[in-house]
C-alpha cells in the first residue's frame, strides 16, 4: 500500500487504533470460514465521520475497503483477499437510544448482539433475530449479511427489523429508512444494504425494530428413528396452524457430536426435533400440548421442559452442534462449506436423506441440522483439511448439493451469506448486481471480489495450508 | 512442540466464542488480543507464514493461560496448550520476562530476593517466590499455631518460567527428593503444579485435614477460584469449606469452573501491568457491589489483588481465625 495513503490514515485515526504489525495482519485475515488473506493495514474507526473520512481516502486511490464485525463470519466476506483496508467495526459499540415507546433502537454497527439483549431486556425487550453466534457477534455484522438464527420461523430476520441505515458510501455517508414503523417514502435502500455483506458501503448506525419479550417459553424434544419422519412432524407442525418460535432439527451425526463435544444430554436417534413455544403462559401450555397431539404417532420420544437450565442446556447444544462437528472423528475437521442453504419446509427430509447419498458417494461425511421450521438447513463437511484431494471431493459434493436445493425450488443461503465460499450458487439475476454496485461503486472498493464477482474455484484463498 | 498441537489448530473453527468473557474488559482491542488470535497466530508461525517478531512475541504472551475461554469454546480446543506450546518454540523473550529468567537463574527466585528456609520435621512447606513475599510471617505463625514443628524450602517452582516458555532446572525437585517427606504442603498452586509428582496438599486441604477449629465472624467473604488451583488442579471446595466455618461465604456470579481470572499471574501482570489492573478491578467491584471481603487462595492472586481492593489470603484466614 502506498506510503501517502497510510500517512492519510494516520491523520483521520489516532495511532493506537491503526494495527500494522505482520501478527496483527495476519491474525485479522480470518474469519470463521475456510479462507484466509492479509490486509495492508487495519484501521479501527470511533465514529461515522472516521468511516467517511477512510472510505473516501480509498475511494481517491482505489484501495479495498473490508469492514469486520467480530469475525464470525462463515463464507469469507470479512476475508480482505485483495488486501486493502480492514475496518474493525467494533470501536464503534455505542447503543444510542433506546425508545421502548417507539419501539426502536438506534446503535452503532459494532454493539454485541447479546449486549444489546442485556440492555433491551431491562425494558423487557429484545431484537429478536437470533444467530446462534448471538454472544459474540455484532449488529453491523448480521445487517450485512441479514442474519437470523432459530427464532426466524416466528420472529424473521435482521431485514425485518431495520427501519433506518447510516451508510457510507464511496461517494458519501447517506441515511435511509426512518425511525417509524412503517415506510413507504421512496426507494428503501437500507433493505439493499441488508445482505449485500459490505460490497456497496459501510454501515455506521442502524435503526432497529424491537419487540416485547416472551412472558414464558417451553421446549419440546422429540427424537425419531427416521429422520423422513422428522421431516412429516415439521410439515404437520406448519400446517397445523402453529407458529412455534423455534423448530429445529438435527441429524444423527450432530447428535452423536454434540454428545461427544459438549457432554450434553440427548437421546440416541436418527433425527431430532428441538421446539420451542414462547407467549403467555397459557398459550405456551396449549401450544405444547397441541404440539404433542400431533407429533404424538410420528416420534419414538418427546420430552417437554420450561426448567430454564435444561432448556438453556438444550440450546447451548444446539448452538454448538456447528463447532463439536469438528471433534466428531480422528483427522477430520467441520469447513465451513455448503453451510446454510434454504429450501421449501416440505422438502427437508428429502433433502436431508439426498445429501447423506452424496457425501456417502464422495467418502466425506456431512452432518445436517438447522432451521426446519422455516427450511433452513445446515450442513457441515467433515474432512481432513490437510489433504488437497479431500477438498476436491468436498468441491465436487457440494456442488451436488447446491444442485439438489436449486432442483427442490430452494437456494443457496438462508443466513450466511454468499462471500467466496457460495459464490457460485449466488441467486438472482447478477447483470443487475452488476449495474447496481458499478452506480454506487464505481471503482470497486468495496469488499471486492466477494458474493457475484467471484468467478474462480471456490477453494481458494484456504486458511488450512 | 507446536507441531503436535497441528490438528488441535486445525480444529479450531474460528467460530469466535471464546472471545464471550474478554468482552467484559476494555482491554481487548484488536484481534491478537483474543484467544482466536493466539490461536490463528500460532498456526502463523507452526506453517512459517509468519515469521517471529516482538509483536508475535507480546500477542502469544498476552495471556494468563487461565482456562477460562476454552469453557466457552464448544469444539473443546485446548486453547491454553497451544499457547504454551507456542511459547516454548519462541526465541525472542520480552523484557520483563527477561527479567523473571534472569532472576530465576541467579537466585532461584523469579522476584530476584532471598529465599527462606527453615529447618524442621518431615512434613515440609514449599514457600515459593509470591508466598516468601507476601505471607512468609504468616506461614511461620501459623506452622506455630498448629503446633508442627515445619520444615520450610524457598525457591522458585519454576513454574512462571515454564508459562513463558523457558525451561527451568529441577534444583527444588532435587532438593524435596534427597528429604523424607511425610507431607508436602503449598500455598501457591504454580508451586503444586510444578511439582505435581510430590502429590502435594494445598493449604487448605491440610488444614481441614487436622479437623481444628475456628472462631466464627459474621463477615462477608468472596472466594476467588485461582484458575490453576481450580480448573487445573480441581481444587474447589476445601478453601469453600474453611471460609463457611469461619463467616459468611459468598460467590462471584461466575464461579468454580466458570471462575475469571485476576491477571494475578506474576509474569503476566508484570509484562501487561493495565491488562492486569483491568482484569483485577472486574473482580473488586463486584466483590465490592456484593460488600464481601475477596479471599484468595494463590499467592499470585493475593499479591495482585490487595493492590485493588479488600482481600485477605486463606493462609492469613486460617492464621487469624485458627482456635
Amino acid at each position: 500500500m502506498e506510503q501517502a495513503i497510510i500517512d492519510k490514515l494516520y491523520e483521520i485515526v489516532s495511532k493506537d487504533r491503526i494495527f500494522t504489525s505482520k501478527a496483527d495482519l495476519y491474525a485479522y485475515g480470518f474469519d470463521a470460514s475456510i479462507h484466509h488473506a492479509m490486509p495492508s493495514i487495519v484501521v479501527k474507526p470511533k465514529s461515522s465521520e472516521e468511516v467517511e473520512e477512510i472510505v473516501k481516502l480509498a475511494n481517491e486511490y482505489s484501495v479495498p475497503v473490508i469492514a469486520r464485525g467480530a469475525g464470525t463470519a462463515l463464507c469469507g466476506q470479512a476475508v480482505p483477499i485483495y488486501g486493502g483496508i480492514l475496518l474493525d467495526m467494533t470501536g464503534m459499540d455505542k447503543i444510542k437510544e433506546i425508545r421502548i415507546e417507539d419501539l426502536y433502537c438506534v446503535v452503532e454497527p459494532g454493539v454485541i448482539y447479546a449486549k444489546l439483549n442485556e440492555a433491551l431486556a431491562e425494558y423487557g425487550f429484545f431484537f429478536p433475530p437470533t444467530p446462534g453466534s448471538g454472544d459474540v457477534c455484532t449488529i453491523g455484522g448480521m445487517i450485512a449479511v441479514n442474519a437470523s438464527g432459530m427464532r426466524a420461523i416466528k420472529y424473521g430476520a435482521t431485514r425485518d427489523y431495520v427501519l433506518g441505515l447510516e451508510i457510507v458510501f464511496p461517494y458519501g455517508r447517506v441515511r435511509f429508512g426512518s425511525k417509524t414503523l412503517k415506510n413507504s417514502a421512496g426507494y428503501q435502500v437500507e433493505r439493499l444494504i441488508v445482505g449485500s455483506e459490505g460490497t456497496l458501503g459501510i454501515i455506521t448506525e442502524a435503526t432497529l425494530r424491537i419487540s416485547p419479550l416472551p412472558e414464558k417459553r417451553a421446549v419440546a424434544l422429540a427424537s425419531f428413528n427416521d429422520v423422513v419422519k422428522a421431516g412429516e412432524g415439521v410439515a404437520a407442525i406448519i400446517a397445523g396452524g402453529m407458529l412455534p418460535s423455534a423448530l429445529e432439527i438435527m441429524d444423527k451425526v450432530c447428535i452423536e457430536a454434540v454428545k461427544k463435544a459438549m457432554s450434553i444430554d440427548l437421546p440416541d436417534a436418527e433425527a431430532l426435533l428441538l421446539i420451542e413455544v414462547d407467549g403467555k403462559a397459557g398459550e405456551v401450555k396449549e401450544g405444547i400440548e397441541k404440539i404433542a397431539k400431533i407429533l404424538e404417532e410420528k416420534a419414538d420420544k418427546i420430552e417437554f421442559t420450561d426448567d430454564e437450565g435444561r432448556m438453556t442446556e438444550l440450546w447451548k447444544g444446539r448452538k454448538g452442534v456447528l463447532p463439536s462437528l469438528s471433534r466428531y472423528g480422528e483427522d477430520m475437521v467441520s469447513v465451513s462449506l455448503a453451510d446454510d442453504m434454504s429450501v421449501p419446509i416440505s422438502k427437508i427430509p428429502y433433502a436431508i436423506k439426498e445429501f447423506q447419498n452424496i457425501a456417502r458417494k464422495y467418502g466425506i461425511i456431512v452432518g445436517t441440522y438447522g432451521h426446519a421450521g422455516d427450511g433452513n438447513l445446515h450442513t457441515k463437511v467433515l474432512i481432513n483439511p490437510k489433504n488437497v484431494e479431500n477438498w476436491k471431493k468436498a468441491e465436487k459434493a457440494v456442488g451436488e448439493i447446491y444442485k439438489v436445493v436449486y432442483e427442490l425450488g430452494g437456494i443457496a443461503s438462508g443466513e450466511h451469506g454468499i462471500g467466496i465460499t457460495k459464490a457460485p450458487w449466488i441467486n438472482g439475476d447478477i447483470e443487475t448486481m452488476e449495474r447496481i454496485k458499478k452506480a454506487i461503486d464505481p471503482n470497486n472498493i468495496m469488499n471486492p471480489g466477494k458474493m457475484d464477482q467471484w468467478k474462480k474455484s471456490i477453494i481458494a484463498y484456504l486458511r488450512y495450508k | 512442540m507446536l507441531e503436535k498441537y497441528h490438528d488441535e489448530i486445525l480444529s479450531c473453527t474460528g467460530c469466535g466464542f471464546c472471545k464471550k468473557s474478554y468482552y467484559a474488559y476494555k482491554f481487548p482491542q484488536k484481534e491478537s488480543d483474543f484467544p482466536k488470535g493466539k490461536i490463528m497466530i500460532s498456526y502463523g508461525l507452526l506453517t512459517g507464514e509468519l515469521e517471529e517478531d516482538m509483536e508475535a512475541v507480546k500477542a502469544i504472551q498476552k495471556c494468563t493461560l487461565c482456562g477460562r475461554c476454552e469453557e466457552d469454546c464448544p469444539s473443546l480446543i485446548k486453547i491454553a496448550d497451544v499457547i504454551k506450546a507456542t511459547r516454548n518454540d519462541l526465541q525472542l523473550m520480552l523484557p520483563e520476562h527477561e527479567k523473571i529468567f534472569h532472576n530465576f537463574k541467579e537466585k532461584g527466585n523469579i522476584l530476584g530476593e532471598e529465599n527462606f528456609f527453615k529447618k524442621g520435621g518431615s512434613i515440609v512447606f514449599f514457600m515459593g517466590c509470591l508466598t516468601n513475599r507476601e505471607m512468609k510471617d504468616v506461614v511461620i505463625s501459623l506452622f506455630d499455631k498448629l503446633g508442627i514443628d515445619v520444615t520450610i524450602i524457598g525457591g522458585c517452582c519454576g513454574y512462571p518460567i515454564e508459562k513463558i516458555g523457558r525451561k527451568t532446572e529441577d534444583k527444588i525437585k532435587k532438593e524435596l527428593e534427597e528429604r523424607e517427606i511425610e507431607k508436602l504442603v503449598m500455598a501457591c498452586p504454580n508451586g503444586m503444579l510444578a511439582l505435581s509428582e510430590f502429590s502435594s496438599l494445598h493449604i487448605s486441604q491440610f488444614v481441614l485435614s487436622l479437623g481444628v477449629d475456628f472462631r466464627r465472624n459474621d463477615k462477608n467473604y468472596i472466594y476467588h477460584d485461582s484458575a490453576f488451583l481450580g480448573r487445573y488442579l480441581g481444587i474447589y471446595e476445601e478453601p469453600r469449606q474453611i471460609i463457611k466455618r469461619i463467616g459468611n461465604l459468598l460467590e462471584f456470579d461466575e464461579n468454580g469452573k466458570m471462575a475469571r481470572q485476576c491477571g494475578g499471574e506474576i509474569e503476566f501482570r508484570m509484562a501487561f501491568p493495565d491488562e492486569a489492573k483491568e482484569i483485577a478491578e472486574y473482580l473488586i467491584k463486584e466483590a465490592k457491589e456484593k460488600n464481601a471481603t475477596i479471599v484468595t487462595a494463590s499467592s499470585h492472586c493475593y499479591s495482585h489483588l490487595k493492590e485493588y481492593g479488600d482481600v485477605i489470603d486463606i493462609l492469613q484466614l486460617i492464621e487469624e481465625n485458627i482456635k
